[in-house]
């Protein structure tokens, strides 16, 4: 995919951006993380495809992440002495996911699947909730927050 | 709405502090529905990968009491290939899971398979596989637990008849 729509825009903190993205021939709602002029992230989320799974609002609307990479100059790689230029810019959007869910009234409902080396990340930190093995999505886990978790990660940044 | 909300939308310079820092300890917070429905994952979500080999290579030379040295004469492979394989999950080449499944009596092409090398086509191994990572630690000596993890995976890449040819 190419990316054909430069953007990005500095928030109060230095990062954080939110715009419609295009990606080849199609247009999906997504955000970018932007600092010094430059990506820092990329997210691409669905709002109409997907529905909670959790009891607690089971079967209501939320916010699917479809697809959140930092990019590859903010990694953090310990063995080559690499810290990464930005720091958080992951966090930074799956909270503009969480924003999203509320801006379009879905309280904060979040769903994504993830990577098997971030699992630990959206489960321990994010306070996500562990749903289950996907067999459609090449079995991989996934997760969902519930309105309640949505707000503590909001305030306190889920889990501690 | 939060406090944060009201404050623009911008999330305060604790909460960022907080999450940069617990964002640090992983290697990856990526998220990958969309490149799992283009069936674009790595080796890594499935058990089949070098590193899984490389633990099941070491436990098979322990088992048989053979050090690194002594495996890497009979199979007539690298010592440093080897050593690469077992320790950092190398992926071998199909010369090496060859001359290995020889040397240790395993199916070539089972082990191929969890080499990362052919496509999978027995869901079964990967199963046992996965069995076998849960129960199995990299220690000196194996462990009964340890043994019995291994020797149930060993059931399901016992020596079969069928081959796969060395590529020159």
């Amino acid at each position: 995919m190419e990316c054909r729509e430069k953007i990005g825009r500095r928030a109060c903190t230095g990062t954080g951006a939110r715009r419609r993205l295009s990606f080849g021939f199609f247009r999906l709602p997504g955000s970018a993380s932007c600092a010094r002029k430059s990506w820092e992230g990329v997210m691409l989320t669905k709002t109409a495809t997907h529905f909670a799974r959790l009891t607690e609002d089971g079967g209501k609307p939320l916010v699917y992440i479809d697809y959140l990479e930092v990019a590859p100059w903010n990694w953090r790689v310990r063995p080559l002495g690499l810290n990464g230029r930005l720091r958080g810019a992951g966090s930074i959007l799956f909270r503009e996911a969480v924003r999203q869910s509320i801006r379009e009234g879905f309280h904060g409902r979040v769903g994504l699947h993830a990577l098997p080396q971030a699992e630990s990340y959206y489960e321990r930190v994010c306070g996500m909730t562990v749903v289950g093995r996907d067999s459609r999505k090449q079995n991989l886990l996934y997760f969902e927050f519930s309105r309640g978790q949505a707000r503590r990660f909001l305030d306190d940044g889920g889990a501690t | 709405m939060t406090p944060e909300m009201k404050r623009d939308g911008c999330p305060s310079r604790e909460w960022l502090r907080r999450m940069a820092d617990r964002e640090d300890q992983f290697e990856s917070i990526a998220v990958g529905g969309l490149a799992a429905d283009a069936g674009m994952l790595e080796a890594s979500v499935s058990t089949s990968s070098p590193r899984v080999f490389g633990r099941l290579i070491e436990f098979a030379r322990r088992a048989r009491g053979l050090s690194v040295e002594n495996l890497a004469r009979s199979a007539d492979l690298d010592l440093a290939e080897l050593l690469a394989v077992e320790d950092m999950g190398k992926t071998p080449t199909p010369r090496t899971v060859f001359q290995l499944s020889k040397v240790l009596r395993l199916s070539t092409n089972k082990l191929m398979e969890l080499a990362g090398l052919a496509e999978p086509r027995d869901s079964s191994l990967n199963q046992a596989a996965l069995r076998f990572i849960a129960r199995s630690e990299p220690t000196a000596n194996l462990s009964r637990e340890e043994r019995e993890a291994f020797e149930e995976f060993i059931k399901v890449l016992v020596e079969t008849s069928e081959g796969l040819e060395v590529p020159s």
